[in-house]
């Protein structure tokens, strides 16, 4: 139960395709990152399974039922927006059990409930604060704790951490994972943040021009991209051409390095001159000249950093380097 | 430091003109007019002011007052929301043509709205079968008619700048269409419905050429009361009371219209604006009300211009002809045509005023020291007291004039200085409400990041501010423009016989019954109402949208 199949969704808007032929599916209680820079695509296909947009074409299938002309709040889905939207006129307890009220709870039900879900986010005592008054992580807790209320079928997050800086981000990506596995909820996350997708998700599935480029459990597509965009947007550094691949270890393919992939080995196979150096907060960090390669990015455990000019060998790190799939196989689904 | 203390009391000098003006023209005439009342022959007369409420007739005139205000209030949010959501949120084919016509009544002249009303209502008028004419129904059709353009444009222009993510977030947790619209959408609107709402009914309580003109003898308003007191009945006493129990609940509707307006949250950058959208199936009631209110709003229009063109039992520009002449019966001293040169004339000076003052004002209201955001509170009352002008009753304001500034060395009484004084003082709230909310809009950064780029005063002025404010206020001197050509209430004061304005000259002639005089005042009307149309046309082409918002 709680199995969300899109099928061949397409939406433009002006003639111009915004969701190009959708197809992808979320297992019950599975969460599935939707991952793609600004402007692919990824909003306007959370907002169709939401039901704020209608698609062009295709159908939006919950458990074999066919919600395509359902209005939103029939759907039984909860959507939590990228800074929360809490309604700022009513308070925190008010905020969350906005979608228990419906239900003609009794108040002391929807009291117990409301504290329940604040306890869970973190958040208990909270009751009585105004959406203002609280930071911009607890608002997210508050708007994740409201959606929760709802016991929804399907959790739709709309890059639900990104207004959050960096140390909070972390933090709550965590007990949000935490949170949707201990609720069993299937949910969907929309982000262009490769890191948050990999901290809450099962699956990724990568959206370029509204079309799914690569779609898979979130390990397997972290470790093989599937073209070199792809692998650049999951955070690699580098891609070399087929070429290279011999060296290191890939012969005949293109190769996507990611930063730490070099790193100064005194028994390495690769010699390399240091090009510049600089010592950062975790660890230093090379800029290395390898021959038959070009400059490239390299990483040391040494606490001191080798000066230009000098020559240091290296080792490649596997689990930091992909190969990627020949050209011509650009499109990879593996939705098992 | 010497720049450091001038740039912290620029903001005050600049305020001080205004103040100085509105203390001179308005504060010293309001309170030598109550002194004549209150405090007569040197020793102050309260018993005798407090036992004018016991008197049946000033009981019924506050009694009334305030159910026609209740009342004009009701129907027109009653009918404005609907209009609001219909030509603000839906796409419907001519929303603009039809945002414009709402619009218009708002700048009528009251006494053309009431000269329309009488010929759509007279017994051998169009619905004269229905009886209306003189009666209280009228009056109250007649201030609705005038004020749904406040609901429409203030509501439907938040309404259309809504973010839609609040309603969206609701709908996906489960909340149908009604509890969108209950628990998200009317909180989100309450304070800017709820300023709308106490606007229109500080309109219509203090509503004069509309009452004067379609109540006659058998209603009377406070505002005219004060009027027929001061002007056939002579008892100043009376007039002052009524004056100052009017101020006193103008006041307190002011203290209520600052409340809502600091629960208005403004928009954060960037909110999505929700798209028009198609008219479904359930919004037929909605675009039946539309629609009914339209018809409501063209048929005294149309009536006044219909029956302005029929004179000698036929269709004719007999009634525009006799423009040139001073009317039967003696109605007039001069010409028609005269009297809309001196309107013009008057009217360009006192817009010259409104705008200069108006500008030092919004300028005032908006400047936020040290780039803080929010507003002190301190200028939110300076803000609500440039309103004040607004709700006082415009009468105890000429009547004011007459008495206060009659001596040196302030000898202005024979001055026809004083009436564009007046006018400006009317139209001086709706320049301060049409400009400052550009002026406030303008991020202080935006200056800070100019200067340190080396823009000095003048050059960030013109290059930041300038820009942003110059439409806004090109706006605004179109509007006071058009507000002075048809002020009546304290014009009709201060005008003299031999130059009078165009609205005191319709007064006069419908005064005059007889020959072809209603005719020349419907064809007054209709070239005063043609003036003020293109006037707020041009103002309209300007796309500001802080006009005739509050």
């Amino acid at each position: 139960m709680g199995e969300l199949r899109m099928e061949g969704v397409s939406v433009g808007f002006g003639g111009k395709a915004a969701v190009d032929g959708v197809d992808l599916t979320v297992a019950a209680g599975h969460t599935l990152a939707v991952l793609g820079p600004s402007g692919c695509g990824k909003s306007t296909l959370l907002r169709i399974v939401a039901g704020l947009q209608r698609p062009d074409r295709g159908r939006v299938v919950f458990d074999g039922v066919d919600l395509t002309e359902t209005p939103t709040h029939r759907r039984g889905f909860a959507l939590m927006f990228q800074d929360g939207q809490l309604f700022a006129h009513l308070d925190v307890a008010q905020n969350v059990g906005y979608a228990l009220r419906r239900r003609r709870l009794s108040r002391r039900v929807v009291r117990a409930r409301v504290a329940d879900l604040l306890d869970l986010v973190g958040l208990a005592g909270l009751e009585d604060r105004r959406p203002g008054s609280l930071s911009g992580g607890q608002q997210q807790r508050v708007a994740l704790a409201r959606a929760l209320a709802a016991e929804p079928r399907l959790l739709l997050l709309d890059e639900p951490l990104s207004a959050l800086d960096a140390t909070l981000r972390e933090q709550l990506a965590t007990q949000l994972r935490d949170v949707l596995r201990a609720t069993g909820t299937t949910a969907i996350m929309v982000t262009h943040d490769q890191e948050e997708a990999f901290a809450v998700a099962d699956d990724v599935a990568l959206l370029r021009d509204g079309r799914v480029v690569q779609h898979g459990p979130a390990l397997d597509v972290w470790r093989a991209p599937i073209d070199a965009d792809a692998a650049r947007f999951l955070g690699y550094r580098t891609v070399l051409p087929p070429e290279a691949g011999l060296s290191l270890g890939h012969p005949g393919r293109s190769t996507a390095l990611r930063r730490n992939a070099l790193r100064v080995d005194s028994t390495g196979p690769i010699v390399a001159t240091v090009i510049s150096s600089a010592a950062g907060p975790d660890g230093v960090r090379l800029e290395v000249q390898v021959e038959g390669l070009g400059a490239l990015p390299a990483v040391t455990d040494d606490e001191t950093a080798p000066p230009a000019g000098a020559r240091v060998r290296l080792r490649v790190q596997p689990s930091s380097v992909a190969a990627l799939p020949d050209i011509g196989r650009s499109v990879i689904s593996r939705t098992d | 430091m010497r720049v450091n203390g001038l740039g912290r009391w620029w903001p005050a000098a600049v305020a001080l003109v205004p103040l100085a003006f509105l203390g001179v023209f308005f504060v010293l005439p309001v309170a030598g007019m109550l002194a004549r009342g209150l405090h007569p022959d040197g020793h102050w007369a309260l018993a005798d002011a407090a036992r004018v409420f016991g008197r049946p007739r000033e009981r019924r005139v506050v009694l009334f007052t305030l159910g026609i205000a209740t009342l004009g209030t009701a129907v027109t949010t009653v009918l404005g929301l609907p209009v609001a959501y219909a030509l603000y949120r839906l796409r419907i084919p001519g929303a603009g043509v039809l945002r414009a016509l709402v619009a218009t009544p708002f700048v009528l002249p009251t006494v053309v709205v009431g000269v329309a009303f009488r010929t759509l209502l007279v017994s051998s008028g169009p619905l004269g079968f229905l009886g209306l004419d003189g009666t209280w129904v009228a009056i109250a059709l007649a201030l609705v008619f005038f004020n749904l353009s406040v609901v429409v444009r203030t509501v439907g222009s938040a309404w259309a700048a809504l973010d839609p993510r609040p309603q969206e977030a609701a709908a996906a947790l489960g909340a149908g269409p009604v509890r969108v619209f209950r628990t998200v959408t009317l909180p989100a609107l309450a304070p800017t419905i709820l300023s709308a709402v106490t606007i229109v009914f500080l309109f219509c309580a203090t509503a004069f050429g509309v009452v004067l003109t379609m109540g006659g003898l058998r209603y009377s308003t406070i505002e005219t009361e004060i009027y027929q007191q001061t002007t056939d009945v002579l008892d100043l006493r009376t007039a002052a009371v009524l004056s100052i129990a009017q101020f006193v609940v103008v006041v307190l509707l002011l203290v209520v219209v600052e409340r809502a307006r600091s629960g208005v949250r403004p928009q954060p950058a960037g909110a999505g604006v929700g798209r028009r959208r198609r008219p479904a199936r359930q919004d037929l009631p909605v675009l039946a009300v539309t629609a009914a209110v339209v018809i409501f709003l063209v048929l005294p229009l149309a009536s006044l211009v219909a029956r302005s063109l029929h004179a000698d039992g036929g269709w004719s520009l007999q009634n525009y002809r006799r423009l040139g002449t001073a009317g039967d019966g003696g109605a007039l001293l001069v010409p028609v045509g005269d009297a809309i040169a001196s309107s013009w004339r008057i009217a360009v000076d006192a817009t010259l005023l409104s705008v200069i003052l108006g500008l030092a004002v919004a300028v005032t209201v908006a400047h936020r020291p040290n780039g803080r955001s929010g507003r002190p509170r301190r200028l939110a009352v300076l803000d609500a007291v440039f309103m004040l002008p607004l709700g006082i009753s415009a009468v105890t304001v000429g009547f004011g004039f007459i008495v206060t500034l009659n001596r040196p060395p302030l000898d202005l009484r024979d001055s026809q200085i004083l009436i564009p004084i007046a006018q400006a003082l009317v139209a001086l709230p709706l320049v301060v409400r049409t400009v400052a909310p550009a002026l406030v809009g303008i991020d202080d950064r935006q200056r800070q990041a100019a200067a340190s780029l080396g823009a000095g005063r003048w050059q960030v002025v013109r290059t930041v501010d300038l820009p942003v404010v110059w439409r806004p206020l090109l706006a605004a001197t179109g509007f006071a423009f058009a507000v002075s050509l048809g002020e009546f209430g304290a014009t009709s004061f201060l005008a003299r016989p031999d130059h009078p304005t165009l609205p005191v000259v319709i007064y006069q002639l419908i005064g005059h019954p007889g020959g072809d005089n209603f005719g020349m005042a419907l064809a007054a009307s209709v070239l005063l109402a043609l003036m003020t149309a293109a006037v707020m046309a041009g103002v309209e082409s300007l796309r500001v949208g802080s006009v005739g918002r509050f």
